[in-house]
Protein backbone atom coordinates (compact mmCIF):
# COMPACT_ATOMS: atom_id res chain seq x y z
CA UNK A 1 0.00 0.00 0.00
CA UNK A 2 1.06 3.49 -0.79
CA UNK A 3 1.95 6.38 2.07
CA UNK A 4 -1.05 7.98 0.61
CA UNK A 5 -3.27 4.71 0.90
CA UNK A 6 -1.97 4.55 4.22
CA UNK A 7 -2.57 7.59 5.46
CA UNK A 8 -6.00 7.70 4.65
CA UNK A 9 -6.83 4.37 5.91
CA UNK A 10 -5.44 5.44 9.49
CA UNK A 11 -7.55 8.61 8.86
CA UNK A 12 -11.45 7.06 8.10
CA UNK A 13 -10.22 4.68 10.89
CA UNK A 14 -10.11 7.05 13.57
CA UNK A 15 -13.18 9.34 12.00
CA UNK A 16 -15.21 5.92 11.58
CA UNK A 17 -14.25 5.33 15.40
CA UNK A 18 -15.78 9.01 16.25
CA UNK A 19 -18.45 8.60 14.42
CA UNK A 20 -19.58 5.43 15.88
CA UNK A 21 -19.38 4.20 12.70
CA UNK A 22 -18.80 0.19 13.75
CA UNK A 23 -20.07 -0.81 10.14
CA UNK A 24 -17.47 1.39 8.52
CA UNK A 25 -14.64 0.02 11.28
CA UNK A 26 -15.37 -3.67 10.41
CA UNK A 27 -15.11 -2.83 6.45
CA UNK A 28 -11.63 -2.04 7.29
CA UNK A 29 -10.68 -5.07 9.20
CA UNK A 30 -9.36 -7.50 6.87
CA UNK A 31 -11.43 -11.01 8.07
CA UNK A 32 -8.25 -12.64 10.28
CA UNK A 33 -7.77 -9.39 11.81
CA UNK A 34 -6.56 -9.29 15.37
CA UNK A 35 -5.96 -6.88 18.00
CA UNK A 36 -3.57 -6.75 21.10
CA UNK A 37 -3.28 -3.92 23.52
CA UNK A 38 -0.79 -3.24 26.17
CA UNK A 39 -3.54 -3.38 29.44
CA UNK A 40 -4.21 -6.96 29.20
CA UNK A 41 -0.94 -8.33 27.27
CA UNK A 42 -3.84 -10.60 25.38
CA UNK A 43 -5.10 -10.75 21.99
CA UNK A 44 -8.42 -10.62 20.72
CA UNK A 45 -10.70 -11.78 17.65
CA UNK A 46 -12.28 -9.38 14.77
CA UNK A 47 -15.51 -9.64 16.11
CA UNK A 48 -14.36 -9.22 20.22
CA UNK A 49 -12.75 -5.62 18.98
CA UNK A 50 -15.89 -4.89 17.32
CA UNK A 51 -18.06 -5.75 20.14
CA UNK A 52 -15.77 -4.16 22.49
CA UNK A 53 -16.07 -1.20 20.46
CA UNK A 54 -19.58 -1.08 20.35
CA UNK A 55 -20.64 -1.51 24.30
CA UNK A 56 -17.54 0.78 25.20
CA UNK A 57 -19.64 3.86 23.32
CA UNK A 58 -22.49 3.36 26.14
CA UNK A 59 -19.75 4.27 28.84
CA UNK A 60 -18.66 7.56 27.56
CA UNK A 61 -20.68 10.96 26.21
CA UNK A 62 -17.91 11.49 24.15
CA UNK A 63 -14.49 10.49 22.91
CA UNK A 64 -12.34 12.48 19.55
CA UNK A 65 -9.08 11.07 18.72
CA UNK A 66 -7.19 14.07 18.34
CA UNK A 67 -3.25 15.53 17.59
CA UNK A 68 -3.14 12.86 15.35
CA UNK A 69 0.70 11.63 14.28
CA UNK A 70 0.33 9.51 11.39
CA UNK A 71 4.10 7.61 10.09
CA UNK A 72 3.82 5.00 7.45
CA UNK A 73 6.05 2.87 6.70
CA UNK A 74 5.68 -0.30 4.24
CA UNK A 75 3.71 -2.67 5.96
CA UNK A 76 1.26 -0.15 8.07
CA UNK A 77 0.77 2.71 9.97
CA UNK A 78 2.03 4.05 12.92
CA UNK A 79 -0.60 6.81 14.95
CA UNK A 80 0.35 8.79 18.21
CA UNK A 81 -2.65 10.60 19.29
CA UNK A 82 -4.44 12.55 22.22
CA UNK A 83 -7.80 10.29 23.59
CA UNK A 84 -10.17 13.46 24.78
CA UNK A 85 -12.89 12.13 26.44
CA UNK A 86 -16.44 13.72 27.67
CA UNK A 87 -18.05 11.39 30.25
CA UNK A 88 -21.82 11.92 31.25
CA UNK A 89 -21.23 13.73 34.22
CA UNK A 90 -19.55 16.17 32.61
CA UNK A 91 -16.26 15.40 33.46
CA UNK A 92 -13.22 15.89 30.64
CA UNK A 93 -10.08 13.83 30.41
CA UNK A 94 -7.08 13.44 27.98
CA UNK A 95 -4.26 10.98 27.71
CA UNK A 96 -1.58 10.17 25.25
CA UNK A 97 -2.28 6.71 23.46
CA UNK A 98 -0.53 5.47 20.40
CA UNK A 99 -1.32 2.05 17.65
CA UNK A 100 1.27 -0.17 15.25
CA UNK A 101 -1.43 -1.44 12.83
CA UNK A 102 -0.50 -3.95 10.29
CA UNK A 103 -2.01 -3.36 6.77
CA UNK A 104 -2.46 -5.30 3.62
CA UNK A 105 -4.53 -4.75 0.37
CA UNK A 106 -6.16 -1.84 1.71
CA UNK A 107 -7.50 -3.12 5.33
CA UNK A 108 -6.01 -3.67 8.52
CA UNK A 109 -5.03 -7.20 9.52
CA UNK A 110 -3.92 -6.36 13.54
CA UNK A 111 -3.32 -3.52 15.65
CA UNK A 112 -1.14 -2.97 18.92
CA UNK A 113 -2.28 -0.28 21.19
CA UNK A 114 -0.86 1.34 23.56
CA UNK A 115 -2.40 2.99 26.55
CA UNK A 116 -2.10 3.87 30.17
CA UNK A 117 -4.77 2.48 32.14
CA UNK A 118 -3.65 4.62 35.40
CA UNK A 119 -5.50 7.76 33.31
CA UNK A 120 -8.85 5.64 33.66
CA UNK A 121 -9.55 6.24 36.96
CA UNK A 122 -10.71 9.34 38.44
CA UNK A 123 -8.28 11.09 40.73
CA UNK A 124 -8.60 10.45 44.72
CA UNK A 125 -11.33 11.62 46.21
CA UNK A 126 -13.67 11.74 43.12
CA UNK A 127 -16.22 9.10 43.07
CA UNK B 1 -10.62 15.06 14.48
CA UNK B 2 -9.15 18.29 12.96
CA UNK B 3 -9.37 21.55 15.60
CA UNK B 4 -8.39 24.33 13.74
CA UNK B 5 -9.90 27.11 16.01
CA UNK B 6 -8.74 25.72 18.91
CA UNK B 7 -5.23 25.79 16.99
CA UNK B 8 -5.69 29.01 15.24
CA UNK B 9 -6.43 30.66 19.12
CA UNK B 10 -3.98 28.79 20.69
CA UNK B 11 -1.05 30.01 18.32
CA UNK B 12 -3.07 33.51 18.63
CA UNK B 13 -2.83 33.41 22.73
CA UNK B 14 0.33 32.43 22.40
CA UNK B 15 2.37 35.24 20.69
CA UNK B 16 0.03 37.41 21.89
CA UNK B 17 0.85 36.87 25.67
CA UNK B 18 4.10 37.12 24.30
CA UNK B 19 3.90 40.54 23.08
CA UNK B 20 1.63 41.74 26.33
CA UNK B 21 4.11 40.17 28.58
CA UNK B 22 1.67 37.96 29.91
CA UNK B 23 4.20 35.19 31.29
CA UNK B 24 1.47 33.04 33.14
CA UNK B 25 -0.77 32.58 29.96
CA UNK B 26 2.43 31.73 27.98
CA UNK B 27 3.30 29.08 30.50
CA UNK B 28 0.06 27.76 30.49
CA UNK B 29 0.16 27.06 26.73
CA UNK B 30 3.30 24.79 27.03
CA UNK B 31 2.31 21.45 28.27
CA UNK B 32 4.30 19.82 30.82
CA UNK B 33 6.52 17.83 28.51
CA UNK B 34 7.16 20.89 25.86
CA UNK B 35 10.59 21.05 24.16
CA UNK B 36 11.21 23.82 22.00
CA UNK B 37 14.05 22.65 18.85
CA UNK B 38 16.01 25.59 17.50
CA UNK B 39 17.80 25.62 13.88
CA UNK B 40 20.78 27.19 15.53
CA UNK B 41 22.04 24.08 17.43
CA UNK B 42 19.91 21.75 16.32
CA UNK B 43 18.77 20.89 20.24
CA UNK B 44 15.86 20.30 21.92
CA UNK B 45 15.87 23.23 24.62
CA UNK B 46 13.81 22.55 27.76
CA UNK B 47 9.96 23.78 28.88
CA UNK B 48 11.93 25.34 31.72
CA UNK B 49 15.03 26.73 30.25
CA UNK B 50 12.64 28.62 27.22
CA UNK B 51 10.08 29.82 29.49
CA UNK B 52 12.96 31.16 31.29
CA UNK B 53 14.40 32.41 28.11
CA UNK B 54 11.21 34.40 27.05
CA UNK B 55 10.72 35.94 30.84
CA UNK B 56 13.91 37.03 30.23
CA UNK B 57 13.03 38.74 26.60
CA UNK B 58 10.11 39.78 28.18
CA UNK B 59 11.66 41.64 31.46
CA UNK B 60 14.35 43.00 29.37
CA UNK B 61 13.29 44.20 26.17
CA UNK B 62 11.16 47.22 26.12
CA UNK B 63 9.24 45.82 23.03
CA UNK B 64 8.43 42.83 21.51
CA UNK B 65 6.20 42.17 18.40
CA UNK B 66 5.29 39.25 15.79
CA UNK B 67 4.58 40.82 12.68
CA UNK B 68 3.14 39.96 9.64
CA UNK B 69 2.26 36.38 11.29
CA UNK B 70 0.80 34.14 8.43
CA UNK B 71 -0.75 30.76 9.90
CA UNK B 72 -1.62 27.67 8.88
CA UNK B 73 -3.03 24.36 11.14
CA UNK B 74 -3.08 21.31 10.19
CA UNK B 75 -3.35 17.35 12.35
CA UNK B 76 -1.96 18.18 15.78
CA UNK B 77 -0.13 21.19 14.94
CA UNK B 78 -0.02 24.67 13.36
CA UNK B 79 2.89 26.56 11.88
CA UNK B 80 2.92 30.33 11.94
CA UNK B 81 5.54 32.83 9.96
CA UNK B 82 6.47 36.25 11.26
CA UNK B 83 9.05 39.21 11.45
CA UNK B 84 9.59 39.46 15.27
CA UNK B 85 10.60 42.63 16.03
CA UNK B 86 11.92 43.80 19.45
CA UNK B 87 13.00 47.00 21.11
CA UNK B 88 16.17 46.46 22.71
CA UNK B 89 16.83 48.93 26.10
CA UNK B 90 19.44 51.04 24.00
CA UNK B 91 15.95 51.91 21.55
CA UNK B 92 17.43 49.27 18.58
CA UNK B 93 15.25 48.04 17.14
CA UNK B 94 15.78 44.37 15.69
CA UNK B 95 14.43 42.17 13.12
CA UNK B 96 14.01 38.31 12.47
CA UNK B 97 11.98 36.86 10.06
CA UNK B 98 10.89 33.21 11.87
CA UNK B 99 9.37 29.89 11.13
CA UNK B 100 7.93 28.36 14.23
CA UNK B 101 6.70 24.65 13.80
CA UNK B 102 3.84 23.50 16.61
CA UNK B 103 3.19 20.23 17.59
CA UNK B 104 0.23 19.71 20.08
CA UNK B 105 -0.97 18.00 22.67
CA UNK B 106 -4.59 18.29 24.32
CA UNK B 107 -4.84 21.93 23.30
CA UNK B 108 -1.09 23.06 24.25
CA UNK B 109 2.20 23.55 23.00
CA UNK B 110 4.20 19.74 23.02
CA UNK B 111 7.09 20.13 20.78
CA UNK B 112 7.95 23.48 18.60
CA UNK B 113 10.73 23.90 15.92
CA UNK B 114 11.97 26.90 15.51
CA UNK B 115 13.95 28.13 12.49
CA UNK B 116 15.94 31.47 12.25
CA UNK B 117 19.17 32.69 10.48
CA UNK B 118 21.80 33.69 12.71
CA UNK B 119 23.91 34.50 9.98
CA UNK B 120 21.79 37.93 10.52
CA UNK B 121 21.58 37.97 14.05
CA UNK B 122 23.25 41.64 14.01
CA UNK B 123 20.09 42.76 12.16
CA UNK B 124 18.66 41.42 15.78
CA UNK B 125 20.62 42.45 18.67
CA UNK B 126 22.16 45.26 17.19
CA UNK B 127 25.89 45.69 16.06
CA UNK B 128 28.26 44.39 18.34
CA UNK B 129 30.80 46.87 19.32
CA UNK B 130 34.13 46.70 18.21
CA UNK B 131 37.31 44.99 19.97
CA UNK B 132 39.01 47.05 22.67
CA UNK B 133 42.38 48.13 20.28
CA UNK C 1 -5.72 19.85 -2.60
CA UNK C 2 -5.84 16.36 -0.46
CA UNK C 3 -3.34 15.85 1.87
CA UNK C 4 -2.11 12.38 -0.15
CA UNK C 5 -2.04 14.77 -3.30
CA UNK C 6 -0.09 17.16 -1.54
CA UNK C 7 2.09 15.15 -0.06
CA UNK C 8 2.86 13.42 -3.11
CA UNK C 9 4.15 16.86 -4.74
CA UNK C 10 6.09 17.23 -2.03
CA UNK C 11 8.11 14.40 -2.22
CA UNK C 12 8.25 15.00 -6.30
CA UNK C 13 9.44 18.63 -6.05
CA UNK C 14 12.32 17.25 -3.31
CA UNK C 15 13.49 13.98 -5.41
CA UNK C 16 13.40 16.01 -8.84
CA UNK C 17 15.52 19.10 -6.78
CA UNK C 18 17.97 15.93 -5.71
CA UNK C 19 18.05 14.14 -8.92
CA UNK C 20 18.60 17.36 -10.76
CA UNK C 21 15.88 16.98 -12.86
CA UNK C 22 15.06 20.63 -13.63
CA UNK C 23 12.66 19.99 -16.12
CA UNK C 24 10.45 17.98 -13.87
CA UNK C 25 10.76 21.04 -11.42
CA UNK C 26 9.78 23.31 -13.90
CA UNK C 27 6.43 21.08 -14.40
CA UNK C 28 5.93 21.57 -10.95
CA UNK C 29 6.22 25.42 -10.48
CA UNK C 30 3.12 27.26 -11.50
CA UNK C 31 4.21 29.96 -13.84
CA UNK C 32 3.30 32.78 -10.71
CA UNK C 33 5.24 30.62 -8.55
CA UNK C 34 7.50 33.07 -6.06
CA UNK C 35 10.29 32.23 -4.28
CA UNK C 36 11.29 33.71 -0.86
CA UNK C 37 14.70 32.79 1.14
CA UNK C 38 14.73 34.28 4.78
CA UNK C 39 18.73 34.34 3.82
CA UNK C 40 18.51 36.98 1.21
CA UNK C 41 14.96 38.47 2.20
CA UNK C 42 13.60 38.71 -0.86
CA UNK C 43 11.49 37.08 -3.89
CA UNK C 44 12.76 35.90 -6.99
CA UNK C 45 10.24 34.08 -9.77
CA UNK C 46 9.80 30.54 -10.09
CA UNK C 47 11.54 30.86 -13.29
CA UNK C 48 14.50 32.81 -11.93
CA UNK C 49 15.36 30.39 -9.27
CA UNK C 50 15.06 27.12 -11.99
CA UNK C 51 17.62 29.45 -14.06
CA UNK C 52 19.86 29.04 -11.04
CA UNK C 53 20.04 25.87 -10.16
CA UNK C 54 22.50 24.36 -12.86
CA UNK C 55 25.11 26.46 -11.25
CA UNK C 56 24.12 25.77 -8.32
CA UNK C 57 24.66 21.79 -8.77
CA UNK C 58 28.09 22.90 -9.85
CA UNK C 59 28.55 23.49 -6.34
CA UNK C 60 28.91 20.26 -4.83
CA UNK C 61 29.40 16.52 -5.82
CA UNK C 62 26.06 15.65 -4.24
CA UNK C 63 23.12 16.83 -2.42
CA UNK C 64 19.85 14.52 -0.29
CA UNK C 65 16.99 16.00 0.88
CA UNK C 66 16.37 13.93 4.08
CA UNK C 67 15.00 13.05 7.49
CA UNK C 68 11.97 15.09 5.64
CA UNK C 69 9.13 15.68 8.18
CA UNK C 70 5.79 17.22 6.10
CA UNK C 71 2.66 17.93 7.77
CA UNK C 72 0.09 19.11 5.07
CA UNK C 73 -2.77 22.11 5.32
CA UNK C 74 -5.09 23.58 3.28
CA UNK C 75 -3.45 24.74 0.36
CA UNK C 76 -0.14 23.85 1.27
CA UNK C 77 2.86 21.91 3.30
CA UNK C 78 5.34 22.85 6.04
CA UNK C 79 8.68 20.67 5.59
CA UNK C 80 11.30 20.44 7.95
CA UNK C 81 14.31 18.52 6.04
CA UNK C 82 18.11 17.95 6.67
CA UNK C 83 19.87 18.95 3.63
CA UNK C 84 22.97 16.77 3.35
CA UNK C 85 25.55 17.55 1.24
CA UNK C 86 28.83 16.35 -0.59
CA UNK C 87 31.50 18.74 -1.52
CA UNK C 88 33.58 18.04 -4.18
CA UNK C 89 36.62 17.61 -1.94
CA UNK C 90 34.73 14.87 -0.23
CA UNK C 91 33.74 16.67 2.59
CA UNK C 92 30.22 16.04 4.48
CA UNK C 93 27.93 18.76 5.56
CA UNK C 94 24.90 19.18 6.63
CA UNK C 95 22.10 21.73 6.84
CA UNK C 96 18.62 22.19 8.52
CA UNK C 97 15.84 23.71 6.75
CA UNK C 98 12.44 24.76 7.16
CA UNK C 99 10.27 25.15 3.84
CA UNK C 100 6.39 26.65 3.90
CA UNK C 101 4.80 26.23 0.50
CA UNK C 102 1.89 27.16 -1.15
CA UNK C 103 -0.04 24.73 -3.59
CA UNK C 104 -2.55 24.63 -6.12
CA UNK C 105 -3.97 22.24 -8.75
CA UNK C 106 -0.82 20.26 -8.85
CA UNK C 107 1.46 22.81 -8.85
CA UNK C 108 3.45 25.07 -6.10
CA UNK C 109 2.94 28.46 -6.13
CA UNK C 110 4.96 29.88 -3.47
CA UNK C 111 7.96 28.90 -1.17
CA UNK C 112 9.22 30.47 1.68
CA UNK C 113 12.23 28.46 2.71
CA UNK C 114 14.24 29.28 6.09
CA UNK C 115 17.87 28.86 6.54
CA UNK C 116 20.60 29.76 8.68
CA UNK C 117 23.41 31.17 7.11
CA UNK C 118 26.03 31.35 9.95
CA UNK C 119 26.45 27.55 9.19
CA UNK C 120 27.34 27.23 5.44
CA UNK C 121 30.93 27.61 6.48
CA UNK C 122 30.72 23.89 7.95
CA UNK C 123 28.98 23.28 5.59
CA UNK C 124 30.92 24.11 2.75
CA UNK C 125 34.16 23.15 4.69
CA UNK C 126 35.68 26.49 5.02
CA UNK C 127 36.98 28.14 7.82
CA UNK C 128 37.46 26.62 11.40
CA UNK C 129 34.31 25.20 12.42
CA UNK C 130 35.14 22.25 9.32
CA UNK C 131 38.28 20.94 10.94
CA UNK C 132 40.32 21.15 7.85
CA UNK C 133 43.75 22.41 8.56
CA UNK C 134 43.50 25.93 6.08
Amino acid sequence: MTDRELRELCTRYFDAIERRDVDAVAGMYAPGFTFWVNLTGAESSREENLATLREGYALLRRRTYDDRRIDTFATGFLARYSVNVVQHGGRRGSFAACIVALCKDGRITHIDEYLDSSKFRAPAGEA
Amino acid sequence: MRRDSELLALCDRFFDAIEHKDFATVEKCYAPECVVWHSHDCLYQSRESNLQTLRDGMNRLKKMRYKNRRIHTFEGGFVQQHTLSVTHPNDFVGQMDVCFVAYTRDGMISRAYEYFDTGQIEKFLGPRPAPAS
Amino acid sequence: MTDGEIRELCHRFFDAYQDRRVDELAELYAPDCIVWHNVFGREQSGADNLAALPKSYEGQRRRTYDDRTIDTFEGGFVIRYTLAGVQHSGHRGALWICIVALCRDGRITRIDEYMDSSKFAAWAGRGPASGRAS
